[in-house]
């Protein structure tokens, strides 16, 4: 036979009292300690898989001058540039995905700028969603420039971007917005166009300039 | 499912032994124990496990070759599952983010340690363990188990849709799970209260099934499995994933074994009652078929469970040695889910969903008390059916904010128990029954920065039998260091009292049971391939419904007459490693009293100890997998204790061995151990053995198309 006991009143009020004073300490050094991106734990993370598909698209984007810049393999000056927008969702997933490679037989940097950066030095720039905000802006600013333009922000091709990564359940996906490649002179291959999840505008009909 | 014996206690000229064991422990549940044993192993397990972490750092911090997913290309990248768990909030999310401790457990896992069902796979989470009775299995989390609740206190889902029945309110685990173990795609088991978002039955948790869609079955596949016992079973499922139209897939499975032939209870073990040996009385049959489509913004699901189980343990004071009594359970639904992400990042579910189950148990029943045939077969049933709608927007606001809204409501059409004799005819209980149930939540997780995350829910739900309820969730979220994530959660959850447990009321109303929980979890990464979780949590039962015998009527009843605590801390270290090495070491502790302090708690093991390792001895090519798992010494409901055991699994695995051709080899329990679980109310026995070394043998065919 038992009963329910009844716990004190002061127990319970030192117990929550504890808790709160725990949780208040916490939060403080959360707030107070400079912020960095989430602890990516799991193997196969996220921005794993993200980081390795822009490593893939590059191998189906054509940008204009590509012919002009190409020496021999792994001896043109300027290095292939992508640019990372913000603070850096990848760790060393970015790195990792272009370790020895090589686009157009340019080498591969990984450059970090502020939103409100020049960054037409770019061949390839990469948006983070806290960006969001900024979006508008970034995009104006690459207006005249060959830039191709990737993110995971929501609905980003519909925005104007031209690689909108998504997720699709618990797989990742990409959609993309051909008239803003067109509009950056950029060539994408029908392959890459097939495997979209959805292509937003029409190939254009003339070569690139 | 189960047999009320209470029926029985009506009829003048029985008095079902199995009650008679019961009416001296008044109580199905005490709890309560000693401490000092527990402090000192749960300080041995952290030094050995802080000892680990620092021995094996230094080794594994060298560069580990690039991960595989680095060399996919476009069409391999777009097949890749990504760590994220959806049913913690509804959406999905990374795991490291979600505001509950969450374990995943992969169909890749379930190949390789061979898991042949539900019950097999729930049985290596760190934390749980499960018992098995010879008919139905039951879930114990974080050391807390009462199978007279049939788990009640977990809610089981498959793809969000609910799977524990209405008159029960129980989930299925072994091989009652209406959907066969290889078309799960991975298990979300989600540690803690959840009836923020979920409602009634999240009580310890929630196991989220995600099945397999079309693009997961490679074309058409045929497994084909033998095993020990005269087991054998097959499976044949379809999957169709074309690049733009419906992706779809079909599968059918078969199981039967005849199981143990000669059951040996001591309990029994009288002339009368064939020397205590039950012959031919363990046998297992069911079939499954499951069908899935999605097709843009709409999915498609519907599923059938048939399961026939032979009762070889005269539960429920069924005759000893007659193998006419068995328990058929089923369980049909479909599911219809429109989810549709609007331009402003609003997104939009609703949810609609029909299911049917039944429950026929036939118990041969001696009236005459003689042991002298003939006997008369009792019929004791089970039928219900219900609607469930649902309704779900989501959306962020200003970058910190995603605020979640649902309202779900499950109109019960039918809740009905019925328990008569066949022949002669004698009706001793139709009680039949409905309900509505609705409800609404809200959630918001607010990401104060970009490393911490306050998650806050609630939810109120329904009910014309005590009232309505109410159960907030409060979760902060917060990665101090790149390696580093800290959640600390306190929840409240509740377990509504089942149509079952209402037809037997005691005096008052039952009201809910109800428990609060607080947790604190820390995931350090090691390095890149390696982790260390750690967690902390502190329960408050309240309420809880316990099974007793009126003391005036003689009756056995339900009454909310129990309150109890826990603390528990569990280790995991862990880790994944591209070459194809996986492993895992866990390990639980916890401690129970009840609130008054009296008695030790009942099936409540202290220590959870448990190890899984899958090793690519051919790289690729062949997998061999070890598991093996530990619960400590327990005391079963009738107040005797059962001696902690460790139970072991092997499996050697290897896919493509010949083109689209895998066969895999297990043992299970492969030092032939012999063991009990404990048992609920309604058997003679205390504690049931389980089986001595199985083994098994699986081929699996791929016909068709390649991906």
């Amino acid at each position: 036979m038992s009963r329910i006991g009844i716990p004190s009143p002061r127990n319970t009020l030192a117990r929550l009292l504890l808790a709160l004073v725990v949780f208040a300490l916490f939060g403080l050094i959360a707030l107070l300690r400079p912020a960095s991106s989430f602890a990516q734990t799991k193997a196969t993370t996220e921005y794993q898989v993200k980081a390795a598909y822009i490593a893939g698209f590059t191998k189906f984007v054509v940008w204009p001058d590509a012919g002009q810049s190409a020496g021999p393999a792994g001896n043109s000056d300027d290095p292939f540039v992508i640019g990372v927008v913000g603070d850096d969702p990848f760790g060393p997933a970015l790195s990792e995905a272009f370790a020895g490679a090589t686009v157009n037989g340019n080498k591969v940097a990984i450059e970090h700028f502020r939103w409100d950066q020049d960054m037409r030095k770019c061949q390839a720039i990469f948006i983070p969603p806290p960006e969001h905000k900024h979006l508008h802006a970034i995009l104006v600013k690459l207006k005249d420039s060959s830039v191709l333009t990737i993110s995971d922000i929501p609905q980003f091709s519909s925005e104007g971007g031209m690689i909108g990564l998504v997720f699709d359940v618990d797989r990742i996906r990409f959609e993309i917005n051909l008239d803003a490649a067109n509009g950056a002179h950029l060539q994408i291959s029908s392959k890459l166009l097939t495997l979209a999840r959805s292509v937003k505008g029409h190939p254009l009909v003339h070569n690139a300039d | 499912m189960n047999r009320s014996a209470q029926s029985k206690s009506a009829h003048p000229c029985k008095e079902i032994s199995a009650q008679k064991k019961n009416a001296s422990a008044h109580v199905r549940f005490s709890l309560g124990f000693g401490k000092a044993p527990v402090r000192t192993l749960r300080r041995f397990a952290t030094f050995a496990v802080a000892l680990l972490a620092l021995i094996a750092t230094p080794a594994l911090s060298q560069d580990a070759p690039p991960p595989d997913v680095m060399k996919l290309s476009i069409e391999q990248l777009m097949n890749v599952d990504v760590d994220t768990v959806y049913g913690a909030s509804k959406f999905e999310q990374r795991t490291s983010q979600a505001p509950a401790y969450v374990t995943i457990i992969t169909a890749d896992e379930i190949r390789k340690y061979g898991y042949r069902t539900l019950a097999e796979v729930l049985r290596s989470v760190p934390g749980l363990f499960v018992d098995y009775d010879r008919n139905y299995s039951y879930l114990g989390i974080r050391g807390f188990s009462n199978p007279g609740d049939y788990s009640a206190e977990v809610l089981l889902l498959i793809d969000g849709h609910r799977v524990n029945d209405n008159v029960y309110d129980s989930p299925m685990f072994g091989t009652e799970f209406m959907l066969d173990v290889g078309l799960i795609q991975r298990v979300e088991v989600i540690r803690g209260p959840a009836s923020s978002l979920y409602g009634a039955n999240a009580f310890f948790g929630v196991v989220n099934i995600i099945t397999k869609r079309g693009r997961d079955m490679k074309g058409t596949q045929v497994t084909a499995e033998a095993g020990s016992l005269g087991t054998y079973k097959g499976r044949v499922s379809y999957g169709y994933d074309p690049l733009h139209g419906p992706e779809m897939l079909f599968s059918a499975s078969y199981y039967v074994s005849h199981g143990n032939q000669d059951l040996f209870f001591p309990q029994y073990n009288s002339p009368a009652t064939n020397n205590g040996v039950f012959v031919d009385g363990d046998r297992d049959r069911y079939y499954n078929l499951f069908s899935s489509v999605q097709y843009r913004d709409f999915s498609f699901q519907a599923a059938y469970g048939w399961r026939l189980k032979g009762i070889p343990t005269g539960s429920f004071g069924a005759v000893f040695n007659d193998d006419r009594s068995q328990t058929v359970d089923w369980h049909s639904y479909f599911d219809i889910k429109y989810q549709h992400t609007f331009a402003s990042d609003l997104q939009f579910l609703a949810r609609v969903a029909y299911d049917r189950v039944g429950y026929d148990g036939t118990y041969v029943s001696d009236y005459s008390g003689t042991g002298i045939p003939p006997f008369t077969l009792n019929s004791d049933r089970t039928r219900g059916d219900w609607w469930d709608l649902e309704m779900d927007v989501s959306k962020d606001f200003w970058d910190k904010h995603r605020i979640t809204l649902g309202t779900e409501t499950r109109f019960n059409l039918k809740q009905d128990q019925i328990n008569n004799d066949i022949s002669p005819y004698r009706l001793y209980f139709n009680d039949p029954r409905s309900s509505t149930i609705p409800s609404v939540y809200a959630q918001d997780e607010y990401s104060i920065r970009k490393n911490v995350i306050v998650s806050a829910g609630l939810r109120y739900d329904h009910y014309d039998t005590f009232g309505g309820s109410v159960n907030p969730r409060v979760a902060f979220i917060y990665s101090p260091w790149a390696k580093t994530n800290l959640k600390m959660i306190y929840g409240q959850a509740f377990r509504s009292p089942s149509a079952y447990e209402l037809r037997l009321v005691g005096n008052s109303a039952l009201g809910a049971e109800k428990i609060k929980t607080s947790e604190v979890n820390v995931e350090q990464h090691l390095s890149e391939h390696f982790w260390l979780d750690g967690s902390a949590f502190y329960n408050i039962m309240d309420g809880l419904i316990v099974q007793k015998t009126n003391s005036v009527t003689g009756q056995s009843e339900f009454d909310n007459i129990v309150g109890a605590h826990t603390k528990g801390l569990s280790f995991v270290l862990a880790g994944k490693w591209p070459s194809g090495w996986e492993g895992r070491l866990a390990y639980t502790a916890q401690e129970s009293r009840n609130t008054s302090g009296a008695d030790p708690v009942n099936n409540a093991p202290k220590q959870l100890p448990k190890i899984n390792l899958i090793a690519p001895v051919v790289p690729r090519k062949l997998f061999a997998s070890f598991e093996g798992q530990y619960v400590s010494r327990r005391r079963t409901f009738q107040n005797t204790d059962i001696g902690g055991y460790f139970v072991s699994n092997a499996t050697l695995y290897t896919p493509d061995i010949v083109h689209g051709l895998t066969l895999s080899l297990s043992a299970y329990n492969l030092f032939d151990r012999r063991y009990l679980n404990p048992v609920g109310p309604g058997l003679l026995q205390d504690a049931i053995p389980q089986d001595g070394r199985t083994l098994r043998i699986k081929l699996s065919y791929v016909l068709g198309r390649e991906h």
